[in-house]
This record gives C-alpha cells, sequence and structure tokens, in this order.
C-alpha cells in the first residue's frame, strides 16, 4: 500500500494505491497522523487504486474511521473499484462511511 | 549577495539567456539546465548548493511538474524554494503548483524588477530557513518540559530567536520554526509597527523594507508595543497563543495562497504556516490574536510506558504461576481488591484444589467484559502465548522469538476445539470440514452444535489478519459462541449480541466476518444471517448448483449495533451445503477476481452426476491447489442424508 496526501480548498485527500492487506498495518499510524493533522473539513479516502483490501485492509479503514470521529468528523470513500468495491460492498462499509 | 547560487531550469535557451541577464548583475550566481533530468542530475550532484530554482513548467522530457515531485520527495532539497514560471492566464497550472508546494511565481515576459524582487524574496526566506536549522540543531529541547508560561518580545530577531526555541520541543521542527517566525513577525511588522501590505510592497521594491521596521521599533507609539506568546502544553499537544498590540488585519484574505497574490512578492507566510507548520491554525477577533497548535504522538519514556500487570489469584496451576511470575516484561501482582487490568484465575476452587493437573483450568479475564475472558488448560506455554497477545501483542508478531517458541501451543489448542465431523450431526447429515492456516496459527475458525430436533447449528468465522492475535480472538469467538443458548436465539440475533460483545472487546480495526446458521434437515432448510463472508452456496445431489445466498453484512465487532438480516436457503434432500472463507476464493484465484473465480468454481462444480460431488470437488479443489498463500482457509461442506 503506498499513500499521498492532498489539500483542496478544505478537504484533505488520502489517494491510496497498491493493495491494502495484513502486511500494511505498520502504516495505519503514519497514514492517519498525516490525514488528522491537516485542519480540513473533510476526509476523502480515494480508493481508486487499490486493487485489492482484504479484512487487515479494512480494518485499517476502521481505525482512520476512529481518528476522524475523535475529531468529530466523517470519511468518505471514493474510486472504489474491481474487487475492493465488491469487498467493502459484502462488509456493508457503507452504513459506516459515506460511498462517494 | 554573496554566494546565493541559482538553477535555472528552461528548454529554450532564449529564456535561460534572459534570466541570466536580468539576475546576474543583482548578484546572484546562475547554473542552467535545459531540461528537467539535466536538471534532477545537477541537483543530485550539487547536493544543498542552490537557494532557489527556477523552474519552466512546459519542457519535453521530465516536466516541470515531474520534476517539483522528485525535488519535493527528496529531504535534502525539498525546502529549497521553487519558482515557477509560468503565464497570467494559466489558473489551472498554478492551483496544481500550490498543491504541489510552489509558493512563488512568475510571468513572462518577465519585468526585471519583479523578477528580482520575487528570487530575492524566495532566497532570503531559504536563508532564513537554513539560519533556523542551524539553530534548531543547537537546542537541547528541554523546553518541552515547560507546561505553560508567557514569552514577551519586541523585534524580528528576538522572533526567530524565539521561533527557534519553540519550535525545538516540537516534531517536524524545521517546519514549526518556519510556522512561528512567519506568525512572530507578521505579530510585529504588521501588527506592532502597522506597516501594512501595500507598504511591504513598496518598501521591499525599494530595498527599504528592514530600515522602516528599525525606524518605528524606535518610534513612538510603536516602540512600547509587544508581542506575548502564551504556551499550554498537555499530552499530545501544544497550544500556542501570539497577541500582538496592533489594530488587526483582515486575516481571512491570508489564509490560504490565492491566484490574486500568487505574483506578489510576500504575503504567502501565513498560508505557509497554517498548510505545513501547524495542526491548527486560527486568527481571532479582528486579527490581532493568533492560536497555533500542533499535535504530536509523546515520545515513550519508561515513566510513560508502563510495564503491564498480571494479577495472579491464588490458587491456580503451579507450572502457570512459576510461568507467568517468571516472565520480566511484566510486573505479577497478588492483590486481592479489584484489578482493572489482566486477571488470571482458577476456574473454580474445586478444580483449582484437584490434584489432576490435566483437568485444572485457568480463567483469564479483562474486566466483566464477556469477549476478554477466556477459560484455558492449564499448560504453561498455551496461557503464556495468549498473556502475551492479551498484554503485549507486539511480542506475539510473527516471526518473533517469543511467537515462533510460543505458536505451537496456540495452534495445537485451537484445533482442539474444532468439532469432531465424524460425531458432530452424523445421524442427518455428513460433514467435511477443510481448515488450513497460512502461518503459525490459523486465523479462521469453524464450530458446530447439535440443537436436538434434527438442528445443527454451524459458524465458519475469519478474524482480521493472520497469526496469533488473530488466533487468540478465534478463541474469544468459540468461547462466546460456547455460552450462548443457541436453541432459542435466531442466528440474526446471535450475531448481534456476539458484534456488541466483540466491539468494546477487541481493538479497532480487528473483527470477525462470518457465517452463523442452522440446518434444520426436516425442514430442509439453513437459516442464516451473515457479517461479511463469501456467499453460502447449496448443490444439489449430483453436484449441480441450485442457489447462493448472501454473504453481505457488517462484520462482527466492527459496528456494534448492526441490525442483521435473518435469510434462508432451501437444501433438497441429499444435497450439499458449502460455507467458507475468502481464503478459499484466494486458493481459486491468487489475482483476487473474486467473482470470476467462483462463477469458474460453481461451473465445474455442476453436472458431475456423483453424490456427494460438491465435497469431493471441494476436496479435490483443496489437496490439489496451491499451498495457502496469503490467507487461512477454512470450508466447510455439509450434505444432508436422504
Amino acid at each position: 500500500m503506498k499513500y499521498q496526501i492532498s489539500e483542496k480548498g478544505d478537504t484533505v485527500t488520502a489517494q491510496i494505491s497498491g493493495q491494502m492487506t495484513f502486511s500494511d498495518r505498520g502504516e495505519v499510524s503514519g497514514l492517519s497522523l498525516a490525514l488528522m493533522r491537516v485542519n480540513a473539513e473533510k476526509i476523502v479516502v480515494d480508493l481508486s487504486g487499490v486493487e485489492y483490501i482484504d479484512s487487515a485492509g479494512l480494518g485499517v479503514l476502521l481505525i482512520l474511521r476512529e481518528a476522524a470521529q475523535d475529531k468529530g468528523k466523517g470519511i468518505t470513500l471514493t474510486g472504489m473499484t474491481g474487487s475492493a468495491k465488491e469487498v467493502l460492498e459484502l462488509a456493508c462499509f457503507d452504513t459506516l462511511f459515506t460511498f462517494a | 549577495m554573496p554566494n546565493v547560487r541559482l538553477l535555472i531550469v528552461d528548454d529554450e535557451d532564449i529564456n535561460r539567456q534572459t534570466l541570466r541577464y536580468c539576475l546576474e548583475p543583482a548578484g546572484f550566481q546562475i547554473d542552467e539546465a535545459g531540461d528537467g533530468a539535466e536538471a534532477w542530475q545537477a541537483l543530485c550532484q550539487g547536493g544543498d548548493i542552490y537557494d532557489a530554482i527556477l523552474l519552466d513548467r512546459r519542457m519535453p522530457e521530465m516536466d516541470g511538474m515531474e520534476l517539483l515531485a522528485k525535488i519535493k520527495a527528496e529531504s535534502g532539497l525539498r525546502d529549497v524554494p521553487v519558482i515557477m514560471q509560468t503565464a497570467m492566464d494559466r489558473e489551472q497550472e498554478i492551483i496544481d503548483g500550490i498543491e504541489a508546494g510552489v509558493h512563488y511565481y512568475l510571468t513572462k515576459p518577465y519585468d526585471v524588477d519583479v523578477l528580482v524582487s520575487v528570487v530575492r524574496s524566495a532566497t532570503e526566506e531559504y536563508a532564513r530557513h537554513c539560519r533556523l536549522q542551524t539553530e534548531l540543531a543547537k537546542r537541547s529541547g528541554a523546553i518541552q518540559l515547560m507546561t505553560q508560561g508567557t514569552f514577551v518580545l519586541r523585534s524580528p530577531k528576538e522572533a526567530d530567536a524565539l521561533a527557534v526555541l519553540l519550535a525545538s520541543s516540537l516534531p517536524r521542527s524545521s517546519a514549526v520554526a518556519m510556522g512561528f517566525s512567519e506568525l512572530l513577525i507578521n505579530a510585529i511588522e504588521h501588527g506592532n509597527l502597522e506597516l501594512n501590505y501595500a507598504e511591504k510592497s513598496v518598501l521591499l521594491a525599494e530595498g527599504r523594507w528592514d530600515e522602516a521596521i528599525e525606524a518605528r521599533l524606535s518610534q513612538e507609539p510603536y516602540c512600547d508595543r509587544r508581542v506575548t506568546v502564551e504556551v499550554t502544553r498537555t499530552t499530545g499537544r501544544a497550544v500556542f497563543t501570539i497577541a500582538d498590540e496592533g489594530k488587526g488585519f483582515d486575516w481571512q484574505a491570508y489564509m490560504d495562497l490565492t491566484m490574486e497574490r500568487v505574483f506578489d512578492t510576500h504575503g504567502r507566510g501565513i498560508a505557509m504556516a497554517r498548510r505545513m507548520s501547524f495542526s491548527t491554525l486560527n486568527y481571532k477577533g479582528r486579527g490581532n490574536v493568533v492560536e497555533a497548535s500542533v499535535e504530536f504522538e509523546e515520545p515513550k519514556t519508561e515513566a510513560s510506558v508502563a510495564k503491564p500487570s498480571i494479577d495472579l489469584k491464588p490458587n491456580i496451576d503451579g507450572d502457570v504461576e512459576e510461568r507467568l511470575r517468571g516472565i520480566s516484561q511484566w510486573d505479577v501482582t497478588s492483590a486481592d481488591d479489584e484489578a482493572s487490568g489482566l486477571v488470571v484465575s482458577p476456574v473454580s476452587q474445586e478444580i483449582s484444589q484437584s490434584d489432576e493437573n490435566t483437568d485444572r483450568a485457568i480463567k483469564l479475564s479483562i474486566g466483566e467484559l464477556p469477549a476478554a475472558t477466556l477459560e484455558l488448560p492449564a499448560d504453561p506455554d498455551l496461557v503464556e502465548a495468549v498473556v502475551r497477545c492479551l498484554i503485549l501483542p507486539e511480542t506475539m508478531e510473527l516471526g518473533t522469538a517469543d511467537e515462533n517458541r510460543l505458536a505451537p501451543a496456540l495452534f495445537r489448542y485451537q484445533s482442539q476445539l474444532l468439532p469432531n465431523t465424524g460425531v458432530l450431526g452424523r445421524e442427518r447429515c455428513a460433514i467435511s470440514a477443510w481448515s488450513a492456516a497460512c502461518s503459525s496459527v490459523s486465523g479462521d475458525i469453524w464450530g458446530g452444535f447439535d440443537l436436538g430436533d434434527g438442528k445443527l447449528a454451524l459458524f465458519v468465522a475469519d478474524m482480521t489478519g493472520h497469526g496469533p492475535v488473530a488466533g487468540l480472538n478465534t478463541l474469544r469467538l468459540w468461547a462466546l459462541m460456547s455460552d450462548m443458548d443457541l436453541v432459542d436465539e435466531a442466528p440474526d440475533a446471535v450475531l448481534r449480541r456476539l458484534d456488541e460483545a466483540f466491539k468494546p472487546a477487541l481493538p479497532t480495526g480487528q473483527y470477525a466476518a462470518m457465517i452463523y446458521g442452522i440446518i434444520d434437515s426436516a425442514a430442509g432448510r439453513f437459516e442464516y444471517a451473515a457479517a461479511g463472508v463469501p456467499h453460502p452456496v447449496v448443490f444439489d445431489r449430483a453436484g449441480g448448483h441450485v442457489a447462493s445466498g448472501s454473504g453481505k453484512g457488517l462484520p462482527v465487532g466492527a459496528g456494534g449495533n448492526f441490525p442483521y438480516e435473518l435469510r434462508s436457503l432451501d437444501m433438497p434432500a441429499g444435497g450439499a451445503l458449502v460455507l467458507f472463507t475468502d481464503g478459499l476464493i484466494a486458493l481459486l484465484d491468487e489475482d483476487h477476481k473474486k467473482a470470476h473465480a467462483f462463477d469458474r468454481f460453481l461451473a465445474n462444480m455442476a453436472g458431475s452426476g456423483a453424490e456427494d460431488a460438491a465435497c469431493k470437488r471441494l476436496a479435490d479443489l483443496i489437496s490439489a491447489g496451491p499451498n495457502v498463500g496469503g490467507d487461512d482457509l477454512t470450508a466447510l461442506c455439509v450434505t444432508l442424508a436422504g
């Protein structure tokens, strides 16, 4: 998993690419800190570059969600395709995140 | 201007010559590069010799944006200011540049005065950055010991000294020092000394800015004005409130670098501080008070990382007690009062006093949470493994020495929990089960319970992750399932209860994707609820695909109050129900093209004509497939008698 953070207007976006799997669990605190330190109204996680996501990858999203909730914010997920989209839908993550 | 060196990157010879012609007389030393690749070579070889880079956006080969991305990704280069040359009307290009970290812009054709003044402004900012860096390197960081205090200052020189001191206690201190410097100098120049933006533009262009500052600093009423900085530091957050005695300003206009001011020589400091230096930055009232905060992770010290402790109750197994007391990574207490941490106790007084060690059991509990209580046989390796997973999970990460030593005990115990397929439900159905772990301990588990009246309860679960910690969570799930009254509760209610039990007990990001259901052999039906697993599938006697259910649902423990749906599938006599975790899909198709792989599997199952075909196909597939790769695998095939 690789990520890039960008900020535009009142939105901070994390663009994630590659596979989000168990081996990426070490990345989550860095990603979370990078996202939360930006004083933006909206947090968007762009998954358009994600080829595959497993249960631990979904766990990464849950950790980001909790960090955002601590700041009174929600997370919008965008750009899901292919098997990542299937996995997110199967796990009903639309009940925890805004899908856009 | 001694030794201020610029790198001019432009593919047009004439442009490079023009820039050289304008900038050399102003005292800048110039190097040139004709494209991005040549520039990158010069930057890599030249190290930190450049004080600014003048970059043309449009070039063949490596264009300006591509080179910019490389510069910003290189720690030794990312702070060197980049001055982008662009046309005035290319708004999107400028916005893209700001996003990528360009704060200075030049328009073509060049106005010599503006050109020199923008380049000077950028190189001076960089010189200040380097000066602050040098000062920062000398600081001890002892200021972090201050939790509250006030500083008072009046001159730009004092501002820089204080910026360095304040930043030295914080992570990313170089960026933070620049931010403080901007805010403090702004408070002095524009606040106390009341020099406005337009005046600054003129004074800078005339080279009289420093002179004007000095004059006002000794002039009534400005000479008596002070800037105060109040510092409040709590765990993980420091807040700095900077107040000046000026009239304030229209701060909203300066919070972002906008198109209107992008070609100006100054006025970008606040936007840069907000963007690059602080977690939050807010001006208050009329703009003479600004509050900036920095959030950070507290460094781990001996005092802040308290050693975990275990409360050992009396009469636990001697071998287990000896093992737990012999480990220096945690403290063992024997307090009788209520402990808030991990408590190890005998399962019951009666058992603990028995002489039969093999019958003895240990109870591990954390508070009253049902999902945080486990009963285990008194095997020292197993108990140590579970205790480590609970309170020192990092010591049980895959490949660590403790993991190598203890994981086999965890795996053995986990395997013992799996039902005996020769016994479970044998009057009404035949069960085949396959389990394979991709590491030392599986993160999958399955279980079954005879509910009487021809009803058989089954679950298949996949805990987040792999290895011992995921394995521990399978034990917790098994314990919770074993304690439930499954006869009277519908599958959707069972998942809701598990979700409620797991949510507070598991760390965020850990959960169970699972399916739980009841086969009613008399009614020929499978009633179930699912939590984010592959869909259950029913086959007929000949292996033909009859129906697929839905595995859709929020994983158990991820939400806490998800309304699981009760679903059902009809099962023909002699037909088979297949339940599995997504490890099977990984086995079917390593490229993770889920739907295709499973469709292919279904097509292969159909029409094989043999009784028990589904199970045979699965068995063939699992035994002939490549070794389990990235995921644990569990698959169940239950064939109804008849």
